[in-house]
């Protein structure tokens, strides 16, 4: 499978440029992180590769085809969980996934079994929706989205609600149904992807501000990350943003990330978050992205 | 899609709503025959086809407010937010919307089953009497055509705005019992009482039970509004799912 977003821009009736000439371009296998702050425009892209919008400019393309004559195929071959979503909760664990697998065309117990067992919801399969917690219910909207394995999968924000531990193991099983697949995952857990993704864009403002491999946005960030030691209610040096505050033995250590790191902080190696954190900085002090974009096929 | 049908089908009878509907309507049903239908209708025997149609005509509209009020919870916030996973899915949003139409249908035909039970026992208990087979076509007439309209229009009301449908519930509502007693009367109460009335008594001391060409064009011009509705419907939904 292959997509292509060209150009696109999204322009709701109400007047919100939610995207802005994004063009994003991925084919099987990938796993592909996409960061951004709230109302980045994430949803917004997300919706738009399901058909879910229409966009106001540019084109998605589906296998070198527009997205719109390619609906039914798309479907065909879509697992998706948007962020919030809802299930019928008068119907069980199981009924719940034989109703997803029946509207997806999937025939058959296994793939629903399959699922329950990726989820490790077996034992809650005839649990009625009603009785599930938050954190169960999360794990349907997972199931029904790795029905009948398809061929692109997009999540946005699928571990919210869960435990660290399940939240592992989900990132896992993404990363192996990645191995043939196109994975879109759209999270503000940037360990998330760090730990999983092969390549990340990060989004604000409705621009793509860097699309490419993880190891090449931290690259960009050296000698940006710096750590220095403070005192309580001391302000955050001028053009810096500040990443963590942790209370230690010698004081409070604040990790920054600036575009130049002021005389008392110590240059450290950068992590992602550290990596997303400069980019988004940068946007909000240039208005655009200052970071290179690496081609990726 | 029998499976979808199915769950749409499970949906909608595993509701509580719909037993206390049921029931209201059984009980409504049985009033109408132990108050109403118990005299005859326009001077007719209180089994003959005039009185039957009479009776169908007068329990359809609490039927219909019962399938409305159904169909009603497919246009709320929590349809909405399950529709953020079901529309992601290959089968469309109208064909969605048909099959629950077709479970909405079974659930008329439910109720529609219970009231006919009540009063095939009405007639058999009371009057010894046992010739139904004359009431099916009448029957038919009546119900097919005002269940494929009302629940027709009122999901493409329902798909404009949700309070749209429960307004139509409340105008149909009256209308059942306060509209016009012509051949254009959804129900039919209105015109099978009073239609006797206009005709030559028979050698057997009622009119004879005839459907004029008037009645049955009625019919059919509901059917197709009914199914004009429903294709509109289609539509509109279409265009809702590319707006999620």
């Amino acid at each position: 499978m292959k997509i292509d977003v060209n150009h696109i821009t999204m322009i709701y009736p109400s007047g919100k440029k939610a995207l802005q000439d994004v063009s994003v371009h991925a084919k099987s296998p990938s796993f592909i992180g996409i960061l951004g702050p709230n109302g980045a425009g994430k949803t917004t892209l997300m919706k738009l590769l399901i058909a879910g919008l229409l966009p106001t400019k540019g084109e998605i393309l589906l296998d070198d085809k527009p997205l719109p004559a390619q609906e039914q195929y798309l479907k065909s071959q879509l697992g998706y969980l948007p962020q919030s979503f809802g299930l019928y909760e008068e119907l069980t664990v199981w009924q719940f996934l034989d109703y997803m697998a029946a509207l997806k065309s999937i025939k058959g117990k296994a793939a629903i079994e399959e699922v329950l067992e990726q989820t490790s919801m077996t034992g809650l399969k005839r649990t009625r929706i009603r009785n599930l917690s938050g954190g169960q219910r999360q794990r349907v909207g997972i199931a029904q989205a790795l029905l009948g394995s398809p061929q692109l999968v997009i999540l946005d924000e699928p571990t919210v609600g869960l435990d660290p531990e399940e939240r592992v193991k989900f990132r896992n099983i993404f990363s192996e149904m990645a191995q043939d697949k196109i994975v879109l995952l759209s999270t503000h857990i940037v360990e998330d992807v760090q730990a999983v993704c092969s390549r990340v864009l990060v989004i604000h403002g409705g621009q793509l501000l860097f699309d490419g491999l993880p190891a090449a946005l931290i690259a960009q960030t050296e000698k940006h990350v710096g750590v220095y030691l403070t005192q309580p209610d001391a302000p955050v040096p001028e053009g810096c943003q500040l990443v963590s505050k942790i209370h230690t033995a010698q004081g409070i250590r604040c990790r920054i990330v600036a575009e130049r790191l002021p005389a008392c902080a110590q240059t450290v190696e950068p992590t992602l978050e550290d990596a997303y954190l400069y980019c988004i900085h940068a946007f909000g002090r240039t208005g655009k992205g200052d970071f290179a974009h690496e081609t990726v096929s | 899609m029998s499976k979808i049908f199915y769950y749409e089908l499970k949906r909608m009878l595993w509701n509580r709503s719909f037993w206390g509907l049921l029931a209201v309507n059984g009980l409504f049903a049985w009033f109408v025959l132990s108050l109403d239908i118990i005299q005859g209708i326009a001077y007719t025997a209180p089994f003959s086809v005039w009185s039957w149609c009479t009776y169908v005509g007068k329990t359809l509209p609490p039927a219909m407010a019962a399938v409305l009020l159904l169909l009603s919870s497919y246009y709320g916030r929590r349809q909405r937010q399950v529709e953020a996973l079901t529309l992601a899915a290959p089968v469309t949003a109208a064909r969605q919307m048909l099959l629950r139409t077709a479970a909405a249908g079974v659930c008329f035909l439910l109720i529609f089953l219970v009231t006919a039970g009540l009063a095939a026992y009405f007639y058999t208990a009371l009057f010894h009497f046992t010739g139904f087979a004359a009431f099916l076509l009448p029957a038919l007439l009546l119900a097919l055509p005002c269940f494929l309209f009302l629940a027709g229009l009122g999901q493409l009301l329902a798909g404009l705005h949700r309070s749209l449908l429960y307004l139509l519930t409340a105008v149909s509502f009256v209308l059942g019992y306060c509209g016009p007693k012509t051949a254009f009367d959804l129900f039919g109460a209105g015109y099978f009482s009073s239609r006797p009335l206009a005709l030559p008594v028979g050698a057997d001391g009622e009119p004879a039970f005839a459907l004029t060409a008037s009645f049955c064009a009625a019919r059919l011009l509901y059917l197709a509004a009914g199914a004009l509705c429903l294709y509109l419907t289609a539509v509109l939904l279409t265009r809702k799912a590319r707006r999620a």
